[in-house]
C-alpha cells in the first residue's frame, strides 16, 4: 500500500543504500510505531510511578538501552492518565531515547540541545543531570518553543534556559563553553514514516542537498562551541547519506580534531554507517555510527555519531 | 523578569508560611519573577549561564503565582513538588477520582474547614498545586487549560 505513494526516485535511492534490505523497510513502514514511556525520576522514585501504572492494568517492558525507559506492550491512551499530566511520565519513541543515552551526559556538565523542540530529549538529558549544571534548550522556532517550555514544566525542570537562537551563531556568543552538544538535526524523516506516510509522498533529493547544507552548518557549529575534550551527539530520523555519513565526513575534513567513539547501547539493534558512497570512500572511522533501521528494533529509524573534540 | 532580592524572597516566603506551614520555602532556589507576575525557580548557574546568551525565553520552572495588591500567593503543580511534604497546613487529600477531577480543573466541593483562599491538593505522594477556595465551599483547582485531562 504505502508503495503506491513512493516515486521511483525514493525507490531508487533506497535500494542503493548497501546494508538496507528494502522489503523489510517497506514492512516496518506500513506497520503502527510501538508507543514507549520514560518514567520521570525528577518527581518521585521510578518504582512508585511504575507500581502506579501497574494499578492501572497498564502492561509494560523495560527498553534495555535506555534509563528509565519502557515500552507498552498493549495499546492504552497514555497521554489522558493523571501521570502524563503530572509529568510523572513522558511519552517518547523508544529508539529516539538512544540518542541522549549516546551522549551520555553527567550531573554538572553544561549540555547544550541545539534543536530541542518539542523537548523529548530535552527532558531526557535533565533527567540524568539531577537537576545539577545546567541545559540550555535552543531551537529557532518560537510556536515549537511554546510544546518545549510545556514539557520541560511538566517534567519540573528548573536547572534549564530555554532560547530561541539560530543553531549556527552559537559558536559567537559561546565557543568552547559547553561539555556536551546534542545535534538532532531537522531531517527528510524517513526513518518515522509510519507515523506520517506524507513524508514519503513529499520525499526529494533536492530537499535532502538542502537539509544536508543546514545539517553540517549545525553541526559544526555544535562542534566550535564544545569545549576541548567535550562530546558531542549528531542524529537524525531519517535514512539518507547525504544527510548523515556526509555531513559527519564533511565535519572530519574541516575539523581535524574531531574523533568519532564507539558508542555501546545495551541491546539495540543495528547496522555499521557507511564508509564508501557513490564510489567515493569516506573516513573509515564512520563505521562506528549506528544506521538503524526500522526493522531493526520494531521502531523508529535513526542515524546516531558520538564526536569527541580532541584537544 | 526580574530576580527577587532578598526582601522581596522573605515576604513571599512568609506567606507561604502563613498559608502552608513551609519554613523557608525554596530556599535553595533563585527566584525571578515574570511580568505575569509568575515566580520561577531556577539555580544561581543557570542565571550565570543564561546571562552569556541571548534571545532568552525562559528560565528555571514556574513555581508559583504572587498577586502583591491582594497579598497571596498559589502554588503551581511543580512548585507543591518541590516543596512536597513541607507543606503541613491548608492541604487536602484527594481520592484518586477526585484527583482525575482536579486535573480536569473542575470544581470539587469538599467540606474543609478554612480561613485561606487557598489550598493544595495531594494524592498520596503527589502534590497537584493550588485550588482557590471559593465562598459556597468548592475548591477550583488552578490548573493551566493546556494541562487538563480532557473530558471523557
Amino acid at each position: 500500500m504505502i508503495e503506491s505513494f513512493m516515486k521511483d526516485e525514493l525507490r531508487d535511492y533506497l535500494a542503493r543504500i548497501p546494508s538496507l534490505e528494502y522489503d523489510l523497510l517497506i514492512d516496518s513502514w506500513s506497520r503502527p510505531l510501538p508507543e514507549g514511556f520514560r518514567v520521570n525520576t525528577l518527581k518521585l522514585p521510578e518504582e512508585y510511578i511504575l507500581e502506579r501504572l501497574r494499578k492501572k492494568n497498564i502492561l509494560f517492558r523495560k527498553i534495555p538501552w535506555a534509563r528509565y525507559g519502557y515500552i507498552l506492550e498493549e495499546e492504552f491512551e497514555l497521554s489522558t492518565t493523571i501521570e502524563h499530566m503530572l509529568g510523572l511520565i513522558y511519552l517518547q519513541g523508544p529508539v529516539s531515547m538512544a540518542s541522549v543515552e549516546a551522549l551520555d551526559p553527567r550531573p554538572g556538565e553544561i549540555i547544550l540541545d541545539m534543536c530541542a523542540a518539542p523537548g523529548s530529549k530535552s527532558t531526557q538529558i535533565s533527567q540524568i543531570l539531577q537537576g545539577r549544571g545546567v541545559l540550555i534548550a535552543n531551537d529557532p522556532v518560537i510556536d515549537r518553543c511554546k510544546a518545549l517550555s510545556s514539557n520541560l514544566q511538566r517534567l519540573g525542570v528548573y536547572n534549564v534556559v530555554v532560547t530561541t537562537l539560530d543553531g549556527r551563531v552559537f559558536p559567537k556568543i559561546a565557543r568552547e563553553f559547553f561539555d556536551r552538544v546534542l545535534v538532532d538535526a531537522p531531517c527528510s524523516s524517513l526513518g518515522i514514516v509510519s507515523k506520517d506516510w506524507s513524508v514519503v509522498k513529499n520525499w526529494s533529493i533536492h530537499n535532502v542537498i538542502r537539509l544536508s547544507r543546514l545539517q553540517f552548518q549545525l553541526l559544526r557549529a555544535a562542534f566550535d562551541c564544545l569545549k576541548l575534550g567535550g562530546t558531542l551527539v549528531y542524529s537524525t530520523c531519517t535514512l539518507t547519506v547525504e544527510e548523515n555519513e556526509l555531513v559527519v565526513h564533511k565535519l572530519l575534513r574541516s575539523r581535524s580534531n574531531a574523533y568519532i567513539e564507539e558508542i555501546k547501547l545495551n541491546g539495540l539493534r543495528y547496522e555499521e554507517g557507511l564508509t564508501e558512497w557513490n564510489n567515493m570512500k569516506l573516513s573509515d572511522e564512520l563505521s562506528k555510527s549506528l544506521r538503524i533501521y526500522p526493522y531493526h528494533n520494531n521502531a523508529e529509524g535513526f542515524y546516531i555519531v558520538k564526536i569527541r573534540k580532541g584537544g | 523578569m526580574k530576580i527577587l532580592n532578598d526582601s522581596e524572597k522573605k515576604i513571599l516566603q512568609e506567606l507561604l508560611y502563613q498559608q502552608h506551614g513551609v519554613k523557608e520555602a525554596f530556599e535553595e532556589f533563585i527566584l525571578v519573577m515574570g511580568g505575569d507576575s509568575k515566580i520561577r525557580a531556577t539555580t544561581l548557574e543557570t542565571i550565570e549561564v543564561a546571562r552569556k546568551l541571548r534571545k532568552v525565553l525562559q528560565i528555571g520552572v514556574y513555581v508559583a503565582k504572587y498577586r502583591r495588591n491582594k497579598n497571596d500567593v498559589f502554588l503551581s503543580i511543580e512548585g507543591s513538588q518541590l516543596l512536597n511534604n513541607q507543606i503541613t497546613k491548608n492541604v487536602v487529600e484527594l481520592s484518586e477520582e477526585e484527583c482525575r477531577e482536579w486535573m480536569r480543573g473542575a470544581p470539587i466541593h469538599l467540606s474543609i474547614n478554612t480561613d485561606s483562599r487557598y489550598i493544595v491538593g495531594k494524592i498520596d505522594k503527589i502534590y497537584l498545586g493550588s485550588a482557590r477556595v471559593s465562598r459556597d465551599g468548592k475548591l477550583y483547582p488552578q490548573i493551566a487549560v493546556w494541562r487538563r485531562i480532557p473530558e471523557e
